[in-house]
């Protein structure tokens, strides 16, 4: 399997009253052709902001993309114009957002909104994009789907308005998706739904997702890699199975602990002390270090770099690395 | 960024605070400022065009156009507060009786303010004036009577947000008084928006009775108001365009000065409102 | 969508009435009476003539029947006979004032809408420049300048500095004798001052308007979703954000009618047009109560209709309102 997406070194700032705030800091990430890798992390800790680093969408002022290559393909996408990443954006990378109920836009019908993308990247015209529209809108099991394209976006469910959103991401037939926090905002029961909708469209179309969640379950299932992220930075990635069965960074096994298991009757649930360091002020040194059980004298001066400590599977941590060579 | 927004705001805000003392201060001490009385004829020096010894010209009876202004000053000050006042007071009442009993009485009040708004309000003044003769109260107690509806519906929109809070509950519960309720717990809560339309208010009156006094219907020559300075600004627009530049000027000053207090009160304000 | 419009009407009817309420109370303000008005002049008016008179003038019935009274007439057109010597049906003079109030009201609106939305647009895309600074200054002048002023300082400049455009009337002398091209001409350069200033001092509110809502909108997700398909800025800005920040405006478009309306008392008189706002000023000024209450109530009923089209207008632009 070939990269698709490679970023180094990825440095996103905010511009904020209170100084500089780092979301994203020296970020190392990479995803092959047809690869599902998950990212989770709790909130604030850079998910969203690697993502939209990723389509160019930060919002600038107040954010800006300091430093890092993010190649797509070979290309550096940080070094295209804009109208050159406006035809890779919603054509060769498409994004699925959290909310579906905020993230359609009221007044047009949801088939106009869905054949928009083919309407620019591939050049059709009104009535042939509105056909597609309806065949997406049937890819992704919407009953009626061409009655239902002509309706607005509060006359659907959410559950239909996600997969309206997956339609609309997929109709250009994408290389790598985006989807962050797909189903965070629905149903437990619909959550499956579209989760297994987006296992089976991106076998069908030999997509590459990009699955950004802080739920671990979701990852369990659809993911292959799994990237963990803390305060900006990746502290552990590897293969799904290995990394939720034998964490090694301090952190990661911190999350697995706090997971209740299922049968687990009494006992308080395990949490991780402390807090997220303020992007404003972020320590010198490993950044977990305050909330870390593990942490050493060391862990204030050196910043833990990715070492090795499993078949393709990496750790930022000094102390647990050593233990496992 | 951030903060360099909030400097600017804070600035134009505090020049607004400026302008409304200098105000007024220039109207509390008009006959000490005022070079001239501002009956003060001198036919020799009719319609004459600014010179050093008279700053802003004469009008067409000779009289000091900087002292009239000067005294204008004190006709928009008692028209501004008092309207503003007025109109305050009503839109207090109706709107906490409204807010809090809900039900019909909300219905009818609502009604009640949606009816006063279908007449253009100047209009509706002009109407009332027309039955009235034009003394400077009727004016004010008439911009004041129309210009409610605004303070209403903020009052009685904090009162149906408050209502629900614990603390009014708990009053009522200890079986005090409504009128209590509203006077002791609700208004002392409610007073901020209140305060920035009140100011706003005074803006808004300032340029109603101007308009009015420029059409001749609120302060009567010799009695000098910014508005009807104008009239005879008007009337003489080809051969003295003092009379039509400066008095404008003093109304756009005043104006303007009022709208940046009341909009930067209510900036600094408003957030903390939402916080409670 | 036709249910919606019924229930609006009927909505209406309840404002009606209480216009006529309002405008009712006003009347009988009046410190003298219509009997005086009409017997003043003539110190040979027995007591008996007064009586008479009462009871032609209905005077002599209880308040509420001579409401029931007044609201028949009117609701039939009738609004009574001016008092000016010439006694003309108050309607018939109304209903030649009113085009030309409505055409001038129209017009500025248009010039409102053509010229505040585009500078609330570009306003907020691009928010803290310069040109938003420069804009929020002239606004904030806009809102503390008094119409009637800047209206005084154009005549100053272009009229009688310049010498460009023409102060007063709807038309010159020698109208009649011009031709037809000629004749527009003439008639458009008399109303470029009074529509254009009419337009300019509404202009502040809309603009501040358009700029808060197209704020608001362009935070929104769905905004973010156009720019994720790889739509470029215009598309995004003047297709998905206006379509949505429009729709509130609509409903401040329409809230503003009874502030343009009020307007033109000051502006056709300053410009001497003759359409509704000067006859009520004439009307105020020579204490004719007729004309005075017709005008009054038709003004009223105006804003209402106003505000009604104004809704139904939202209620076509907004798909959530459209159906159920």
């Amino acid at each position: 399997m070939s990269t698709l997406l490679q970023i180094d070194g990825l440095r996103t700032v905010f511009d904020t009253s209170e100084g500089e705030a780092v979301a994203v800091d020296g970020l190392e990430l990479s995803i092959a052709q047809g690869e599902t890798v998950g990212i989770v992390g709790e909130s604030g800790c850079g998910k969203s902001v690697t993502a939209l680093s990723v389509m160019r969408l930060i919002q600038s002022p107040p954010g800006r993309i300091a430093a890092g290559r993010i190649l797509f393909e070979g290309r550096d996408l940080l070094a295209l114009n804009e109208k050159q990443m406006r035809s890779v954006r919603g054509n060769e990378i498409a994004m699925v957002f959290q909310e579906p109920m905020t993230s359609l836009n009221p007044v047009f019908p949801v088939g106009a909104q869905v054949g928009e993308a083919l309407r620019i990247h591939r050049g059709l015209g009104r009535a042939e994009a509105e056909r597609e529209a309806v065949r997406m809108l049937k890819l992704v099991e919407i009953p009626e789907a061409a009655a239902r394209a002509r309706d607005y976006p509060h006359q659907l469910s959410g559950g239909m308005r996600q997969r309206v959103m997956i339609a609309m991401a997929l109709s250009c037939e994408p290389k790598l998706l985006i989807a962050d926090e797909p189903t965070t905002a629905l149903d437990v029961t619909i959550q499956a739904q579209v989760l297994d909708l987006l296992g089976a469209l991106k076998e069908r179309i030999g997509m590459a997702v990009m699955l950004i969640t802080h739920d671990l379950g979701v990852v369990a299932e659809q993911a292959e890699r799994v990237i963990v992220m803390y305060a900006g930075r990746v502290v552990e990635e590897g293969p799904v199975d290995r990394v939720l069965a034998s964490p090694v960074h301090p952190y990661t096994r911190g999350l697995l602990a706090s997971q209740p298991a299922l049968g687990q009757e009494h006992g308080e649930l395990k949490t991780i002390p402390g807090m997220v360091p303020r992007l404003t002020e972020l320590p010198a040194g490993c950044r977990f270090r305050d909330r870390c059980d593990r942490a050493e004298p060391r862990c204030s001066s050196t910043d833990p770099a990715l070492t090795d400590c499993g078949p393709a599977h990496r750790a930022a941590c000094i102390v647990t690395t050593e233990e496992e060579s | 960024m951030k903060t360099l927004r909030t400097a600017f705001h804070n600035r134009l805000t505090v020049a607004g605070g400026v302008v409304v003392a200098i105000l007024i201060v220039v109207a509390v001490a008009a006959p000490m400022l005022a070079p001239y009385d501002y009956a003060e004829l001198d036919a020799a020096r009719v319609l004459e065009a600014p010179s050093p010894a008279h700053i802003l010209g004469t009008d067409g009876l000779g009289r000091d156009v900087l002292s009239r202004m000067i005294y204008g000053a004190r006709v928009s000050l008692l028209v501004g507060f008092v309207s503003a006042g007025l109109a305050s007071v009503i839109g207090v009442a109706l709107g906490a009786v409204a807010g809090y009993f809900g039900g019909r009485v909300d219905t009818l009040i609502m009604r009640l303010v949606d009816v006063m708004l279908c007449f253009p309000t100047f209009f509706l003044i002009l109407a009332v004036i027309a039955y009235l003769d034009s003394s400077i109260w009727n004016i004010m107690v008439v911009i004041g009577v129309t210009s409610w509806m605004g303070v209403c519906r903020l009052v009685r929109a904090e009162f149906l947000a408050l209502k629900k809070r614990d603390f009014m509950v708990a009053a009522e519960g200890l079986g005090v008084r409504p009128l209590w309720i509203i006077l002791r717990h609700g208004l002392p809560n409610a007073m901020a928006p209140v305060f920035v339309a009140f100011i706003l208010g005074v803006a808004g009156a300032i340029l109603t009775e101007s308009s009015l006094s420029f059409l001749g219907i609120g302060v009567q020559p010799p009695d000098p108001s910014w508005g009807n300075m104008l009239t005879e600004g008007k009337a003489t627009i080809e051969v003295a365009w003092w009379l039509s530049v400066f008095p404008g000027c003093a109304i756009l000053l005043t104006v303007l000065g009022y709208n940046l207090l009341g909009e930067g009160l209510r900036d600094v304000l408003d957030p903390r409102l939402r916080n409670r | 969508m036709t249910s919606y419009l019924v229930r609006r009407v009927f909505g209406l009817i309840p404002l009606l009435i209480g216009i006529t309420f309002v405008s009712f109370f006003v009347i009988q303000l009046a410190p003298g009476s219509p009997v005086d008005v009409a017997t003043d002049l003539n110190p040979k008016a027995s007591a008996e003539v007064r009586e008479r008179l009462q009871k032609t003038f209905g005077l002599d019935q209880p308040l509420h029947v001579q409401y029931g009274q007044w609201l028949g007439r009117i609701s039939r057109g009738d609004f009574g006979r001016s008092f000016a010597p010439h006694n003309r049906q108050v309607a018939e003079m109304i209903r030649e004032a009113l085009p030309i109030t409505l055409l001038l009201n129209v017009m500025s609106l248009c010039l409102i809408m053509g010229i505040g939305i585009p500078i609330g647009v570009l306003s907020a895309t691009r928010q803290y420049s310069v040109p938003d600074r420069i804009t929020t200054v002239f606004v904030f002048i806009g809102f503390a300048m008094p119409g009637f002023w800047f209206a005084l300082l154009c005549m100053l400049l272009f009229g009688v500095e310049l010498g460009w455009l023409p102060i007063s009337g709807l038309q010159s002398l020698d109208y009649d004798m011009l031709t037809l091209p000629q004749k527009i001409l003439d008639r458009a350069r008399h109303l470029i001052l009074p529509v254009g200033i009419a337009g300019l001092t509404g202009l502040a509110g809309i603009s501040r308007y358009m700029r808060s809502s197209m704020l608001e909108v362009v935070r929104q997700d769905y905004v973010t979703t156009a720019r994720a398909k790889g739509l470029d800025e215009r598309t995004v800005i003047y297709n998905h954000a206006l379509r949505n920040a429009l729709l509130p405006v609509i409903t401040i478009l329409g809230l503003s009618l009874p502030a343009l309306i009020g307007g033109s008392v000051i502006f056709e008189t300053i410009f001497a047009i003759p359409g509704m706002g000067r006859l009520f000023y004439d009307a105020v000024l020579s204490r004719d109560y007729p004309l005075v209450m017709g005008v009054l109530v038709i003004s009223a009923v105006l804003t209402l209709l106003g505000n009604l089209l104004a809704d139904v207008s939202y209620a076509l632009a907004d798909p959530r309102l459209r159906r159920r």
